[in-house]
């Protein structure tokens, strides 16, 4: 490593400086990799011939090796007045120079070899879409160091520091959050599929070996016993994975506020951290997952523009927060965002009440006559189901129980549906599966869209959507089945318009003058 | 409450959807009619296919030509307004959208061979959110509107 920089304010130049030798190791690991598929092609197709794949695999490490070392060797930083310069490339040299106030994150994480090591990966991250500059290993000291430098540079024109608690997860949340997450299903339709390819492999297997007990072959798997002996197997296993996956993912979770910016840091084994500028999250959305509603339980995700976590992503803001806490939660993280609206929203709305405006905010459900529309489609659908089921398996027409939860669901949905409006922010409420709160700014909606069916039509209902911006392009939230007043009422409350004039119970009609002559 | 949005688009969209459903169904018969050389080929029942891809075809058309372009047309209505631009649309569905225009980060004009025919363009409203359109408008009003759009954009812009 280049010597330190000395005590006390950074310098304005600097030397260039390299990379820890362990960046050497994982970009040869990480081309190591890139060979994997060519050599399952050769070992597939001459899986005889040992030479061709130890050829092979000799290339491969020699490459490999030549590339890690080269591009370690070529890989230079350094920050110069106002920049971060980034010199790079083994074959292709790439220059970046990254204007210090252009830096919007600095993500530092950190994976099994890197831990090993103690080296830390630093992302350096912009208003373009996706990560400029990316030093792949630098010991944890320089990580601060350069952490500060840019930072510094960059708070020279902000505010004073400020900072919250970091919320973290306690090892009882991680658990139990672990144990419910909603990544269950995933799985399980996954291991669902591979056991029922399983289960001809094992069908056949057992028959081979019943005829030579001489007893008579039946399909045994076909057996209710056998059955519910392979679904309980499945729903064991598939929870361990979905458990072990989860606990792996959020192990050591925490989130603080700082500077304007929120710092989420999580993994067990690999250990993330994720910035995102208050002032670029563009919506919330509180999960409440069908295992974590009966405790409470909700998961808390920001969309941001061009900060995904992963492409097309939403970020956890908070992965496992009892509800109770969340308004806390939110106004100590985001207190840009005025949560009258959310507090309006009714807990555990008995059906078929009065709207309630509760704390300056207008709430709005789906009227009564509205039930049908959330129950017709999912029991329609349910029963062709069952008729198919029927003609087609021995007890297919078992599948009709789904009626049941199906319904149930249904109900649910049309009691718990709800749009709350309050002066800046709008709080949308509707269940899928999962019960979704979404917080949106008014200043954050893209545009808003009130549609309706002939259906619709008839009942006097509309479905209202509201897109705002996000790292995978945008996203959209609607509400179906509201009264069609009720969703032309938040289509005008996203109007501009509408807030220039003065309260927003009266009409806001824009004047002729300024209408386009076509 | 707040009235529809006003404008409609211009009459000759009509002919233009009609023209687009004509292309569309000689399209889908073509296609139709490969896969039907093929299904006669393998299989005895080939006259029956002939009679299903015949009325598959023939109702598109029927559709496709002689009801939606006017029906299209009839809701179809837009408005632009000092901050907000309002679309309505939609046959089965009919959807009111409103933009923002703070939220407009460009508009475009755009004319395929088919509106070219006719002397009519599209007005595309793109936002961080993705794109909006407003189709067959005369060349004349389209540019006229793109121009609007985007100046007044700029000033809501600008009036943050």
């Amino acid at each position: 490593m280049t010597d330190l920089p000395p005590p006390g304010r950074p310098r304005e130049d600097e030397a260039a400086r390299r990379l820890h030798p362990v960046a050497a190791l994982l970009s040869m690991s990480r081309s190591l990799r890139n060979f994997v598929p060519l050599v399952l092609i050769a070992v597939i197709t001459r899986p005889s011939e040992l030479s061709v794949l130890f050829g092979f695999g000799a290339i491969a490490i020699a490459f490999s090796l030549i590339e890690g070392v080269g591009s370690w060797l070529r890989f230079r930083y350094r920050v110069v007045q106002a920049e971060l310069r980034v010199e790079q490339g083994f074959l292709v040299r790439r220059r970046a120079f990254i204007p210090i106030d252009r830096i919007q994150a600095i993500d530092v994480s950190a994976g099994l070899i890197e831990r090993l090591f103690g080296v830390v990966r630093i992302e350096i991250k912009t208003a373009a879409e996706g990560t400029q500059a990316e030093l792949s290993a630098v010991t944890e000291a320089e990580a601060r160091r350069l952490q500060e430098l840019l930072q510094t540079r960059r708070d020279q024109q902000d505010q004073p520091t400020e900072r919250t608690p970091r919320y973290a997860l306690t090892l009882r949340d991680l658990i139990l959050g672990a144990s419910t997450s909603g990544r269950l299903t995933i799985i399980l339709s996954g291991f669902g599929w591979l056991y029922s390819r399983a289960e001809e492999v094992i069908d056949r297997w057992l028959l081979e070996r019943l005829e030579l007990i001489g007893q008579t072959p039946t399909a045994i798997s076909a057996s209710p016993a056998w059955i519910a002996f392979g679904v309980f197997l499945l729903l064991v296993v598939s929870w361990l994975v979905s458990f072990t996956t989860e606990l792996v993912r959020y192990g050591g979770f925490g989130v603080q506020r700082q500077n304007g910016e929120l710092r989420i840091t999580r993994g067990l084994l690999e250990r993330r951290s994720i910035t995102i500028p208050v002032r670029h999250i563009q919506a919330i959305r509180i999960v409440e997952g069908l295992l974590r509603q009966p405790l409470g339980y909700a998961a808390v995700l920001v969309e941001s523009a061009g900060h995904a976590e992963e492409k097309g992503q939403s970020t956890h803001l908070h992965p496992f927060v009892h509800k109770d806490r969340i308004v806390e939660l939110l106004s100590e993280l985001c207190p840009e965002h005025d949560l009258t609206a959310l507090r309006a929203l009714p807990t555990n709305p008995p059906s078929g009440a009065a709207p309630i405006g509760g704390g300056g905010a207008r709430v709005m459900r789906p009227p009564p006559r509205a039930l049908r529309r959330f129950l017709m489609a999912p029991v329609v659908l349910t029963l062709l189901a069952t008729g198919v089921a029927a003609t087609l398996l021995p007890n297919g027409w078992l599948v009709g129980a789904l009626l049941f939860p199906v319904a149930w669901i249904g109900q649910r949905a049309h009691r718990e549906t709800a749009v709350a409006l309050g002066d800046h922010l709008a709080a949308l409420r509707f269940r899928s599966l999962q019960r979704t709160t979404v917080l949106l700014q008014r200043r954050r909606v893209q545009s808003v869209t009130l549609s309706r069916s002939l259906l619709q039509r008839r009942l006097g209902l509309s479905t209202i959507e509201l897109s705002a911006a996000s790292g995978s392009g945008r996203r959209r939230f609607s509400v179906t089945e509201l009264d069609a007043a009720d969703a032309l009422a938040t289509l005008e409350w996203c109007a501009p318009s509408a807030r220039s004039s003065s309260p927003p119970t009266s009409p806001a009609e824009s004047p002729a003058a300024d209408l386009h002559q076509a | 409450m707040r009235p529809a949005p006003r404008h409609p688009l211009d009459p000759r969209a009509v002919s233009f959807w009609r023209l687009q459903g004509l292309v569309r169904t000689a399209l889908l018969g073509a296609f139709g009619a490969l896969s039907l050389a093929g299904a006669i080929v393998m299989s005895p029942a080939g006259p029956l296919f002939l009679l299903a891809l015949v009325a598959c075809v023939g109702l598109y058309g029927l559709f496709a030509l002689l009801i939606a372009p006017a029906w299209r047309y009839r809701v179809w209505r837009y408005d632009v307004s000092e901050h907000e631009l309002e679309l309505q649309h939609g046959l089965f569905v009919v959807s009111r959208t409103l933009i923002p225009l703070v939220r407009v980060q460009h508009v475009d004009t755009r004319q395929g061979p088919l509106l070219k025919y006719f002397s009519l363009s599209t007005v595309t409203v793109s936002t961080a959110a993705g794109t909006h359109e407003i189709p067959a408008l005369s060349d004349e009003v389209a540019d006229q509107l793109r121009d609007h759009i985007s100046a007044l954009a700029q000033r809501a812009r600008e009036s943050l």
